[in-house]
């Protein structure tokens, strides 16, 4: 048990991402770790999405995507031939900044990517709706309206029925991409706490621009600049006693 | 590259105003172009004639179909599967551009040419053929427009999700570029339509006005205006197929 801890579950190895000719991340190496929280903060253009695009192989969609280095996910190449990239994406989910919820009902939203897992029985599924919308903390608030449109949703909501579904599609990593970005004050709280309680459950990545949030939510924190990896080791570390004066100018806020 | 652009356009226009000259040389000097020697105007050939027509109008109410269904098919393969393919979908995007943009006055040309003076059984692919023309390239245009207008974040939220592409395409794509999808085809239809009426006017303008051994020629200032237009719509697609591409 102890062993499983320890040994990352994500292997970044000198990874170097271009899109044409510009080259947005330089040299990246890193560990990610079973059951814990790794937030990457940066200012805006630091190539933080990019970073988790390629994680689960969305950079593929991208014609001008090339990168070099290695991935290595349970010990394994994310980019060798045989892994078809739809397989990784059940994997690794995402959360993207803004809520996009599909045309259909709550329940078809969620149950979406249990079916692309192969899952048909109703009663299946619908357990996995419930326990998804639980751990997104929005089942008492819509189970009544489970086969109404999403639209009446505030925005928070949306965001939570987007985390619901990736974790119907039961993913072993999850990765935030500024998920509060779009939302209100009162909305922050509750997806924080969502992360704290996911976190026994699912690895997580959660990418932010907000310093505390990064902060607050994380057990281990890297900081990107200009596509480089800057530092990465323990949030408390990198958010008190940085090594390197550009961390340090970024968390007091003296840059970016 | 810019001198790629410019020789494929130059080539492309070389080779459009080519076959057009050639259309209307054919037309004007070609054997059987007189009404009399093929019998449309004596009324009982002319009563055939108008039958067999109407009867390949009908026929190419299918091919109508058909070529729409099959433009929807190849515009998702095109747009879904070869877009990221770079060269190979640019030529192909820009040719589909071109066939688009030439109008649709002188497709109607072509035919009123094989539907009415050379309308015969056995033409059957030849007709066909026309329609496909006519209405091929501008259904692949206006579902491009409309594939092109679903929200990439759609798509992103459902490959995020482990969908493949074709699941991408049935439960998200097409659901939403549906509407847009079913409006250019009814301007592509529309426009057919017109195209197929104004062959039945000139056929019977000609029917009336056309003297025994007349002989039906395009004037000169017409084949003028034919050859800029299709000047200028080789001009239009390439701006247009550059921009979409880039």
């Amino acid at each position: 048990m102890q062993s499983q801890k320890t040994d990352p579950i994500l292997h970044i190895h000198d990874l170097n991402v271009w899109y044409g000719k510009s080259q947005i991340l330089k040299n990246l190496t890193f560990d990610v770790l079973p059951r814990q929280v790794t937030a990457f903060i940066g200012p805006s253009n630091s190539g933080k999405t990019t970073l988790v695009r390629c994680l689960n192989r969305l950079n593929d969609l991208n014609v001008n995507f090339r990168h070099t280095g290695k991935i290595l996910y349970k010990g394994e190449n994310l980019y060798a031939l045989k892994l078809k990239a739809s397989k990784i994406a059940q994997q690794i989910g995402i959360v993207f900044q803004k809520p996009i919820p599909f045309r259909k009902s709550i329940y078809e939203n969620v149950v979406y990517s249990a079916r692309l897992r192969g899952i048909k029985q109703s009663d299946q599924l619908d357990t996995i709706v419930e326990e998804s919308l639980r751990k997104a903390q929005l089942w008492d608030e819509v189970y009544k309206d489970l086969h109404t449109s999403p639209d009446a949703l505030s925005n928070g909501q949306q965001q939570r029925l987007c985390i619901a579904r990736a974790l119907a599609g039961d993913p072993e990593i999850l990765i935030f991409d500024e998920p509060c970005e779009q939302l209100d004050a009162a909305e922050t709280p509750k997806l924080e706490a969502i992360v704290q309680n996911l976190k026994n459950y699912y690895t997580l990545i959660f990418v932010t621009n907000k310093r505390r949030q990064a902060a607050r939510v994380s057990d281990v924190a890297g900081f990107l600049y200009n596509g480089e990896l800057v530092e990465f080791g323990q949030t408390e570390q990198i958010f008190t006693n940085p090594i390197d004066k550009r961390t340090e100018n970024y968390v007091t806020g003296r840059l970016g | 590259m810019r001198v790629w652009h410019l020789a494929e356009l130059i080539f492309q226009s070389i080779a459009l105003i080519t076959l057009a000259v050639a259309f209307i040389l054919f037309w004007n000097f070609g054997k059987g172009m007189s009404f009399v020697e093929n019998g449309l105007l004596s009324d009982t050939a002319a009563t055939d004639s108008y039958a067999v027509l109407q009867e390949n109008l009908y026929r190419m109410i299918p091919v109508l179909l058909g070529s729409i269904l099959l433009s929807v098919a190849i515009t998702f393969y095109l747009e879904e599967y070869l877009a990221g393919t770079g060269w190979k979908y640019q030529i192909i995007a820009r040719q589909i551009a071109i066939l688009a943009s030439i109008p649709s006055l002188l497709y109607g040309l072509l035919g009123l040419y094989f539907f009415v003076f050379q309308s015969k059984k056995g033409s059957f692919f030849i007709h066909a053929l026309t329609v496909v023309l006519l209405v091929m390239p501008r259904t692949i245009q206006s579902t491009q427009m409309a594939i092109r207008g679903v929200d990439i974040s759609i798509r992103e939220a459902a490959f995020a999700l482990g969908a493949k592409r074709w699941r991408v395409i049935i439960d998200h794509v097409f659901p939403h570029a549906f509407s847009a999808i079913m409006s250019g085809i009814f301007t592509v239809i529309s426009r057919a339509l017109a195209v197929a009426a104004l062959i039945i006017v000139v056929y019977v303008w000609t029917k009336y006005t056309l003297q025994s051994g007349d002989t039906f020629y395009i004037p000169g200032s017409a084949i003028v205006l034919l050859l800029s237009s299709l000047l200028s719509s080789v001009f239009s697609s390439f701006l247009a197929a550059k921009t979409n591409c880039a």
